[in-house]
């Protein structure tokens, strides 16, 4: 090996080890703004309530379903933060992020129409993108 | 040579830019600035005023909001801008619909509202929420001529594309579940619009649906999509959104297309080859025209097409539903023959092209732009714009 090679393999083995995998970063920097850490959740699901304004109902489920699930963290995604007041109510909010600047959206992309499930496992995260009407079923944690 | 070469350069200049000019079309007709309006929000009400419904009568004009957040409707003074009524509608119970996702105004008394995605129960009831009626609904499928595709599931009731009350009947529109990329999806049975006899209770297939040209092709999905209203003559007005015509059902029973189009749409739309990936269909949706909406101006007997016009496609920008709100939003204005009578591009970063309506005083329309420089959660604001003769003040 000789040494431009020697510093090509250094460079890429400090760019994966340090990077972690996609969203990885990007889900702790959103995290870390709102002073929670992505090494407390199992799960993180961002959901964006302005997708569907008429699918309040299904969201208020889920989060009443899950607050007591300290595994799972739900990002709420919307421009409106009365529409999140009237989804959270008198929910503990240890385990919902309330993100009204719609950082998700617009700084990190973690999530566009359709309610996205992240699964974190150390430095690895992954990503499944699903229906709406899936945060009923809870199936995204059978997978 | 060198001169001649200059010359023939200039020449060549000068003409090409008479030529631009030559496509830049006059108008007589114009909408101008005219008024404003702030409607303050309480803590229950969002301000998405994306599904609103105008209604006059004799003591005033009023506009009326599906809220969303309530499972109801908030209903607004236009004069003094003040909240007359806010209606939360029960999800359990007899009377019970689980999401209102658009409703109706006959009169103040006379309030029809829907269920999301379900259209057999309809309540009627007023305007504070009191007297409420319902009525189950019966396909009229026994009959053996509605098309297989015909279900009331799917069903869409907003500004856009609104039920509307004529005679003894309402006119729905249908937005189907089924996959749009499909191309055998886009076929001659797709029902775009059904009638509710109030008489009879039964739903009926109208014969509106994907235009012929545009059947058995892959489309970006909202080119598919419609939005109607109705003139003081009872003709329906159908606009498709990847369409440069509008389609009129006439009454003698014919439909006629008539070109509505900005002038600076100078191609039509295509059809893609096969499925392609979500960002290709995000770039095709910003960079082309959208026509969001048609509305019949009842009191100078003319009608606005809004459309979205296209924006350059950043990559670099994110990749989301949300890079439609930057496109720059204009208005085509026809008269009672269907004939193109003006063009307006409104300003930038103030407006989407949802949520419009006609009032008395003009055509309203929401600043809800996120770039909008007085946003606020807690009003929304409306710019009115008049339409005038150019010239006039």
């Amino acid at each position: 090996m000789n040494l431009k090679n020697f510093w090509s393999f250094f460079l890429l083995i400090g760019l994966f080890s340090c990077g972690g995998s996609p969203y990885y970063k990007e889900l702790s920097q959103l995290l870390k703004q709102h002073e929670k850490s992505i090494q407390d959740y199992e799960y993180i699901a961002v959901i964006n309530v302005d997708a569907c304004i008429s699918c309040m109902d299904i969201v208020k489920k889920f989060l009443h379903e899950n607050n007591s699930n300290p595994q799972l963290l739900t990002v709420l995604v919307s421009a409106s933060s009365k529409k999140i007041n009237l989804l959270v109510g008198s929910l503990s909010e240890e385990v919902i992020l309330r993100d009204v600047k719609m950082e998700s959206i617009y700084d990190f992309e973690l999530v566009d129409m359709k309610p996205v499930i992240y699964s974190v496992y150390g430095t690895e995260v992954e990503q499944r993108v699903i229906l709406l009407t899936d945060l009923l079923d809870g199936v995204f944690f059978y997978y | 040579m060198k001169n001649i070469a200059l010359i023939a350069f200039v020449i060549g200049f000068v003409f090409s830019c008479q030529s631009g000019t030559e496509n830049q079309r006059t108008y007589g007709t114009t909408l101008s600035l005219d008024d404003s309006i702030s409607i303050e929000l309480d803590s229950l009400t969002s301000f998405e005023f994306i599904n609103v419904y105008y209604h006059e009568n004799d003591s005033g004009e009023f506009l009326i909001h599906v809220n969303f957040l309530i499972n109801g409707f908030n209903v607004y003074d236009l004069n003094s801008s003040r909240l007359l009524s806010q209606v939360s509608w029960p999800k359990s119970g007899p009377f019970s619909m689980s999401q209102i996702n658009g409703l109706t105004v006959v009169n103040l008394d006379s309030i029809f509202l829907y269920t999301r995605g379900d259209l057999r129960k309809i309540v009627l009831t007023d305007y504070k929420g009191d007297d409420p009626e319902v009525l189950i609904t019966k396909s009229n499928t026994e009959k053996g001529d509605a098309p297989d595709s015909f279900s009331f599931s799917g069903h869409t009731s907003s500004t856009r594309a609104p039920t509307i009350a004529l005679g003894n009947r309402l006119y729905f529109s249908k937005y189907s579940n089924f996959d749009y990329y499909q191309a055998s999806n886009i076929n001659d049975s797709y029902v775009a619009e059904f009638s509710y006899d109030l008489k009879t209770n039964k739903m009926e297939p109208l014969t509106i649906g994907f235009p012929k040209w545009m059947q058995g092709k892959i489309w970006h999905m909202y080119y598919l999509l419609h939005s109607k209203t109705v003139n003081n003559k009872g003709e329906f007005i159908y606009s498709f959104s990847g369409e440069d015509s509008i389609r009129v059902s006439h009454k003698d029973g014919t439909y006629k297309a008539y070109q509505a189009k900005h002038d600076d749409q100078m191609e039509g739309i295509s059809p893609y080859g096969d499925r392609i990936p979500p960002e290709q269909v995000l770039k095709d949706g910003v960079e082309s025209f959208i026509y969001t909406q048609i509305m019949y101006d009842r009191y100078r007997n003319v009608y606005y097409r809004i459309v979205e016009k296209p924006l350059s496609y950043d990559p670099d920008k994110p990749k989301n539903y949300r890079a439609y709100y930057a496109k720059p939003v204009g208005c085509i204005i026809l008269d009672a023959a269907f004939n193109k009578i003006g063009e307006v591009d409104f300003a930038d970063d103030t407006y989407i092209s949802y949520g419009a309506f006609v009032g008395k005083k003009g055509l309203y329309l929401p600043r809800l732009d996120p770039k909008y420089k007085n946003f606020s959660e807690n009003r929304v604001d409306y710019s009115i714009y008049k339409l005038n003769m150019i010239g006039d003040k």
